[in-house]
């Protein structure tokens, strides 16, 4: 069994879009589903065939406030205190210009550490880790049988590769990103030359059940964002290297990073749709 | 500013369940319950929701309100049927419009119905609470019992969308215990495990049954 057999992965998105899927399998699955765009088609289809279901499901009256919460929630004017608290701090310059200039000390702070504390890894020595990794690879592959296991050694083994290239890797920019209250959650870096963002999770987001799952944003100056892609956990030490299309690091490089909070698979509407977690303007190394 | 509060106001003026806020038990009533609600008559063309939720995404309020009220019964139905917690399933329709709200852009009638849109928001945010914390309220077997079988009689089936119809006439094709286990799954939110214990079935015959189900559904959906 592999989760590229078309017939496997189109019971899992089936299974998956009932609610059958518990446990362990859940978890696996959804680890596939944030990196397969394919396969979030396939569930999609999926939920949208099996929901037709709900137009038989019993009706019973929700209690008016219900749509008074959704009326003010959709309400155009400036909100009440509790809501739009983000939303409004996201439009907010003077936020942005505070982000920035608490992201540049800190991001000095971190290119010091960088430049003189960081230990080297030589080359060679990330050659030897990586042939040691192919062939721990090999023998899982040989592991006939026991499918669930070779996936979590794989994502496993992405984790390792990626944290082997942070130490290794020598950003072009590098950005801390601060939550509300100046936390740094999240640090990047840059190489604009290979085009490869690399993100690591320092802290544990604020958790919401009923969004999933970390969006990472490219906010342009002019305010535009774009969606660079989803980080596979909440759990803090994940790191992930995103690969960028050359226009798009350039891009980046004179832009900020935002994290919002999405329902699982991402936003669906192609910008944020749920809370702006933690941002952060990317700085130039100047090695 | 005040013909937005005049807006605000009118919403409230029309809010639904100020008239009736139906009990819990009498949701299980079937053909009466459906057939005089008052907002199947506007409601009542299925089209109607999937031209509302496109106006929504132009930004007009008072569709998602007339979408709202079409909707939000039997989207509450599915959620208290599910988590078996008022509240929480109350705060799971409200997060669900509110979302509708910001991406109905991304809808697509071409893929599927705006109600199969909406419920696919709502019970997926169900599985979600389910599945991360647990069975709070232990599952009811008298409960289950009144109306696990998805069937529908024909006077409900007259207030289906057309795909809604087929999905139904496809479920009328498969045997007695694919179709009951399929019901535990999809609207009690249970899992293999849970409907295994509760049709007593081997777990194996239960996936075995669902799976199987699955790929005759929609082979059937396609023809």
């Amino acid at each position: 069994m592999n989760y590229a057999d078309p017939e496997l992965r189109d019971r899992l998105a089936a299974e998956y879009a009932l609610g059958a899927l518990s446990g362990l399998d859940r978890r696996r699955f959804e680890r596939l589903l944030s990196g397969d765009r394919d396969l979030r088609d396939l569930v999609e289809a999926w939920e949208l065939r099996l929901n037709l279901l709900a137009e038989s499901a019993p009706a019973v009256e929700p209690r008016a406030h219900v749509w008074d919460e959704i009326a003010r929630q959709i309400a155009p004017a400036p909100a009440p205190v509790r809501e739009g608290w983000l939303d409004r701090l996201w439009d907010s310059l003077g936020f942005w210009r505070a982000a920035a200039a608490l992201a540049a000390v800190t991001a000095a702070a971190l290119v010091c550490y960088l430049a003189f504390l960081a230990p080297r890894v030589a080359p060679e020595q990330v050659a030897a880790l990586d042939e040691r990794l192919a062939r721990i690879e090999d023998a899982a592959r040989g592991l006939a049988g026991v499918p669930g296991e070779i996936a979590a050694l794989g994502n496993r083994l992405a984790s390792l590769a990626s944290r082997v290239d942070a130490v290794a890797s020598r950003p072009t920019h590098v950005a801390v990103l601060l939550d509300k209250d100046q936390r740094p959650m999240m640090t990047a870096d840059l190489d604009i030359a290979d085009g490869r963002l690399l993100l690591r999770l320092n802290l544990t987001p604020p958790r919401d059940f009923t969004a999933k799952v970390l969006e990472v944003w490219l906010v342009s100056p002019d305010g535009m964002r774009r969606s660079l892609g989803l980080f596979p956990s909440e759990r803090p030490g994940t790191t992930t290297a995103l690969s960028l299309p050359h226009d798009t690091a350039e891009a980046l490089a004179k832009a900020a990073l935002a994290v919002s909070l999405e329902p699982r698979g991402g936003s669906t509407t192609g910008q944020p749709s749920g809370p702006v977690l933690f941002t952060g303007a990317l700085m130039p190394v100047a090695l | 500013m005040s013909s937005h509060k005049s807006l605000r106001r009118s919403w409230r003026a029309e809010t639904p369940g100020v008239k009736a806020v139906r009990l819990l038990q009498s949701s299980d009533e079937p053909v009466v319950g459906r057939a005089d609600r008052p907002d199947r008559a506007d409601a009542g063309s299925t089209q109607g929701r999937e031209t509302l939720l496109q106006a929504c995404a132009r930004g007009d309020r008072t569709a998602l309100h007339s979408l709202y009220k079409a909707t939000a019964p039997q989207l509450f139905g599915l959620a208290l049927r599910m988590l078996r917690r008022r509240e929480l399933a109350e705060e799971i329709v409200q997060d669900a419009f509110v979302l509708a709200w910001r991406s109905a852009h991304t809808f697509d009638p071409g893929r599927g119905s705006a109600m199969a849109w909406l419920a696919r928001i709502v019970r997926n945010r169900c599985i979600d609470v389910l599945r991360q914390r647990g069975r709070e309220t232990p599952l009811d077997d008298a409960s289950i019992e009144d109306r696990e079988d998805p069937r529908s009689s024909p006077a409900e089936l007259a207030v289906l969308s057309s795909d809604a119809r087929r999905l139904q006439k496809c479920l009328a094709e498969l045997d007695e215990s694919s179709r009951k286990v399929l019901g535990l799954v999809y609207h009690e939110g249970m899992t293999y495990q849970e409907a295994a214990v509760h049709v007593g079935a081997p777990l194996g015959t239960v996936k075995g049954w669902v799976r199987r189900s699955l790929v005759r559904l929609r082979n059937c959906m396609e023809r």
